[in-house]
């Protein structure tokens, strides 16, 4: 370890009402980095996000920020910036007064603080002329608005909550190049906690996969395309995600599905290669873009074809396969044949789980 | 056709019975220009000397006073206190919340007459009767359900996380409540005072009972004068010009503030 | 997430002591030291109670056959505004819902004023409605209708229309509330099954309305039944309601002890009718 970090969670707990939310979390964020928390509803990235403003209390743990414990301290101590996923703008001040909220309650100079409210409203995009109230302005830019009153203040931290979420899906793909532009013109170490993992490849230097009130990984965006340490990872990220088959090993070089066929593959993708013994229960992830489509050769993975699915360049092939039903990716131009075909997954090490863990087999060898 | 003789039909029904709901009140206004010593319709003669009476009359004013100032002190206890207790409830989420209003809207379901009189045994007992802490007392407890009930609703209606985001700009407690919960809390304030106030003022049920001698309100002193010489123009008068008020006061909350939509 | 509370346990409770002591204190204990009071007795001839328990007052109201006519009178009475009230009000709170649009807020300003002005202030306006030289009698002997005046005041029928318009209010509030909440699609898809109107009204409509019919009619029964200052207005003294024969006991008489036990007569009707609208919902939610 070569110092510490500059935000440095350690066994941050928190339960409501016996519902564990946060098992001893654990994490650490360089000075400038663009972190993602990802996950599902429920899985406990918000509270960790409450917690980190300081308008909840973990039940133990501690936070430091910039060497600084602030476990403690109450959020108007803190200096860290939030920005709402319904943004929070107060309805009953201008656009102007709400960025300058922060800096009266700083007791900033009124020349100074309409200096730097122009220049934050300026760095969102937005004209500083703007006199209006929050609610005669559109989604999209409540949402600069709000940006712009959270980075006003300087803050050490910036915490976004799912701050996408509200906007249409135009807009929101713009929205999150800007994010990161954003954090890149200001160095501001910021935090974004999001359901969506295109969002978080897109934006994030580093991301935290959340479920069930634990991080299951935290990596840069494609070693975490690459290597998902669970099943429930890989089954999250992409887009379409990683296809999740159920297989059980029949021998050193054969699979049964979940129908109870026996698929003999390539001897790269065999129980043995992957060190799996006899009866183990295991899921395989693959990814719709990486299989590929043929009707006859070596180790092909028989299936269906249940439907089909134009999205523009490419195709969405959903095939039924062994009791389970696949999504493959391929190109637009090419001729499918059918309905019976065979899969083909790519002949590198595959993503092997254990199906009661969830857990990534490691393949030694 | 049918179906607009029909909706022409319900239209006129509806007028008739939202006249039936304001006529005492129109008829009341209309009566204080009649110029005789006894209300006949129609009128012989119109006129304002009523008002005028009613405006000199010292028996009258005194008690427009009391009712004025018991008005004045009773809803602001009453509002701040359900300010409090709304605030309260509805922040700190607390199990008995439920509990707890059913508590607070007591008085707007069981019958205040049956309280009054307990309530004036009870005086009696400490000796407090006819005292005006004791009538204080009994006018906050009537106007409170209305209070209370305008700022639950009031406070739930304003998103905890602008608090939060306020905090997370640097606002102490003291401040958010002062930039941003009071503030947005204001037409729920202003419409719970107005309620209050009027409540207590126009009260009677209460008052007769709980009221010595020495603190006569204004319902109080009319409804004891019509049991006993029946009506007298003058008290048409002041009650014409305080249902004014009330219109004044529920058109201009609605306009200002959406009176109704807190009810 | 919404269950978490925003200020401290002990912030909370205390914000909220105070309201809760106040009306646990002067509202809720009251009506305990009524029940001990109704068993108590007035020495004859002075202000002092005796404090030995007795169930005279009871006796006295259950055998005598002022305070039973006073009781019988009430309790009917009390029925027929709550009828009459649930016959205005259904349609016109349907109306306001559907029709009114922007004047809605100003309609159920109207409808809540009477709530506002106390019982008094409309009365006095009815007492010129209806009295012999009033609007009604003058307006219908200029138009030749009748010779003399109808007797309005100081009956029946006089209280009747007083506690109507003065009650018509607890009515349409929810029954504005129910109706609010019933999308208007249903009504669409029954009468797209082929329902008329009147099977739509009885089959849909009165079922989904019931839980705020239920709670308007309990709500106007229990005012009604407790109602003494338009009864005594009105009435002009020849209508005995039971309140206000407890009101004379409270007010006049000073026999608190036996206007206590009067009130707790009332109180155990109101209870009676709060069960029976418990059941009818009770019912309902089971029927549904």
């Amino acid at each position: 370890m070569t110092g510490s970090p500059y935000l440095r969670i350690r066994s941050i707990k928190k339960s409501y009402k016996g519902a564990v939310a946060l098992h001893d979390i654990d994490l650490d964020v360089e000075q400038g980095a663009f972190v993602s928390l990802l996950g599902p509803s429920g899985c406990g990235k918000s509270t960790l996000l409450q917690i980190l403003a300081g308008l909840l209390e973990a039940d133990g743990g501690d936070v430091q920020l910039g060497g600084e414990d602030i476990t403690n301290l109450p959020p108007w101590r803190r200096n860290i910036g939030l920005v709402f996923q319904n943004y929070a703008l107060f309805p009953h001040l201008s656009i102007r007064q709400n960025v300058r909220f922060g800096l009266d309650m700083l007791g900033m100079d009124r020349t100074e603080a309409e200096k730097r409210v122009d220049e934050s409203l300026a760095m969102v995009g937005l004209d500083p002329a703007l006199s209006r109230k929050p609610g005669e302005l559109s989604g999209g830019q409540q949402q600069r608005v709000a940006i712009a009153r959270a980075i006003a203040i300087r803050p050490r931290l910036l915490l976004l909550d799912e701050p996408l979420s509200n906007l249409d899906a135009v807009l929101r793909h713009k929205v999150r190049l800007e994010l990161r532009e954003l954090h890149d013109r200001t160095g501001i170490t910021t935090i974004m906690v999001t359901h969506d993992q295109a969002e978080a490849l897109a934006t994030s230097d580093r991301i935290a996969v959340m479920n069930g009130g634990r991080i299951l990984q935290y990596e840069a965006p494609e070693a975490l395309y690459r290597a998902p340490a669970t099943a429930f990872i890989a089954g999250f990220v992409g887009s379409p995600p990683a296809n999740l088959v159920p297989l059980s090993a029949l021998d050193n070089n054969s699979w049964t599905l979940a129908n109870g066929q026996v698929w003999k593959p390539i001897a790269s993708l065999a129980p043995r290669a992957a060190g799996v013994r006899a009866g183990a229960a295991c899921i395989m992830a693959l990814r719709p873009e990486a299989l590929a489509v043929g009707v006859s050769g070596e180790g092909g993975l028989p299936g269906r074809v249940v439907a089909i699915e134009f999205i523009g360049g490419d195709r969405l092939v959903h095939v039924e396969t062994g009791g389970t039903q696949l999504t493959v990716r391929v190109s637009a131009e090419q001729a499918m044949a059918g309905p019976d075909i065979l899969l083909f997954p790519p002949q590198e090490t595959p993503l092997l789980f254990d199906a009661n863990s969830g857990k990534r087999l490691k393949a030694d060898f | 056709m049918t179906s607009r003789f029909s909706k022409g039909l319900m239209l006129a029904g509806v007028i008739a019975i939202l006249l039936f709901l304001l006529a005492p009140i129109l008829v009341l206004i209309f009566s204080a220009f009649d110029g005789g010593n006894v209300f006949r319709f129609p009128p012989r003669s119109y006129s304002l000397r009523w008002f005028e009476e009613a405006l000199t009359h010292t028996e009258y004013r005194s008690s427009l006073w009391v009712s004025t100032v018991l008005g004045i002190i009773s809803t602001a206890i009453a509002v701040g206190l359900s300010s409090l207790a709304a605030f309260g409830l509805v922040r700190g989420k607390p199990s008995y919340r439920l509990g707890l209003e059913v508590l607070l809207l007591a008085p707007l379901t069981l019958p205040l007459v049956v309280w009054a009189i307990a309530l004036l045994s009870i005086y009696a007992q400490l000796g407090i009767n006819g005292t005006l802490p004791g009538l204080i007392l009994a006018h906050v407890t009537i106007t409170m359900p209305f209070a209370a009930r305008i700022m639950i609703a009031t406070f739930d209606e304003i998103d905890p996380r602008l608090e939060a985001a306020a905090k997370s700009l640097g606002a102490s407690p003291w401040h958010v409540v002062r930039r941003i919960t009071l503030p947005l809390a204001m037409p729920g304030l202003m419409s719970s005072t107005a309620i209050a106030f009027l409540v207590s003022f126009n009260d009677v049920v209460v008052t007769t009972l709980i009221a010595g001698a020495g603190w006569i309100t204004f319902p109080v002193r009319t409804f004891s004068r019509l049991r006993t010489e029946g009506i007298d123009p003058t008290t048409i008068a002041i009650a014409a010009m305080i249902v004014a008020f009330t219109i004044v006061v529920i058109v201009l909350g609605q306009r200002l503030f959406q009176l109704s939509r807190r009810f | 997430m919404n269950q978490t509370p925003d200020i401290t346990p002990t912030t909370t409770t205390l914000l909220i002591a105070p309201a809760a002591v106040l009306m646990f204190g002067v509202f809720v204990l009251p009506f305990l030291f009524l029940v001990v009071l109704s068993f108590w007795s007035q020495v004859p001839g002075s202000l002092s109670l005796d404090t030995s328990l007795t169930l005279a007052n009871y006796v006295r109201i259950f055998t005598d056959s002022y305070y039973l006519g006073g009781l019988w009178t009430t309790l009917w009475l009390s029925g027929f505004v709550t009828l009459i009230c649930l016959l205005l009000a259904l349609p016109l709170a349907r109306w306001i819902v559907l029709h009114a649009g922007r004047a809605k807020g100003l309609l159920i300003g109207i409808s809540i004023l009477p709530l506002i002005c106390g019982a008094l202030l409309p009365t006095l306006g009815l007492v010129n409605l209806l009295s012999p030289l009033g609007f009604i009698n003058g307006a219908l002997k200029s138009m030749g209708v009748i010779q003399s005046s109808l007797p309005l005041l100081g009956n029946i029928t006089g209280v009747t229309i007083g506690l109507v318009q003065a009650f018509l209010p607890l009515m349409v509030l929810p029954l504005i509330n129910t109706i609010e909440r019933i999308p208007r699609d249903y009504e669409k898809a029954a009468m797209s099954l082929g329902a008329s109107p009147l099977v739509v009204w009885r089959r849909v409509l009165l079922p989904l309305m019931l839980p705020g019919i239920v709670a308007g009619s309990l709500l106007v029964f229990c005012a009604a039944l407790t109602a003494f200052v338009t009864p005594q207005i009105l009435g002009q003294g020849k209508v005995v309601t039971f309140a206000s024969l407890a009101y004379q006991q409270a007010a006049m008489v000073l026999d608190w002890p036996f206007a206590s036990a009067l009130g707790i007569v009332m109180l155990l009707f109101l209870a009676l009718a709060g069960l029976v609208g418990a059941l009818i919902s009770r019912r309902l939610a089971r029927g549904s």
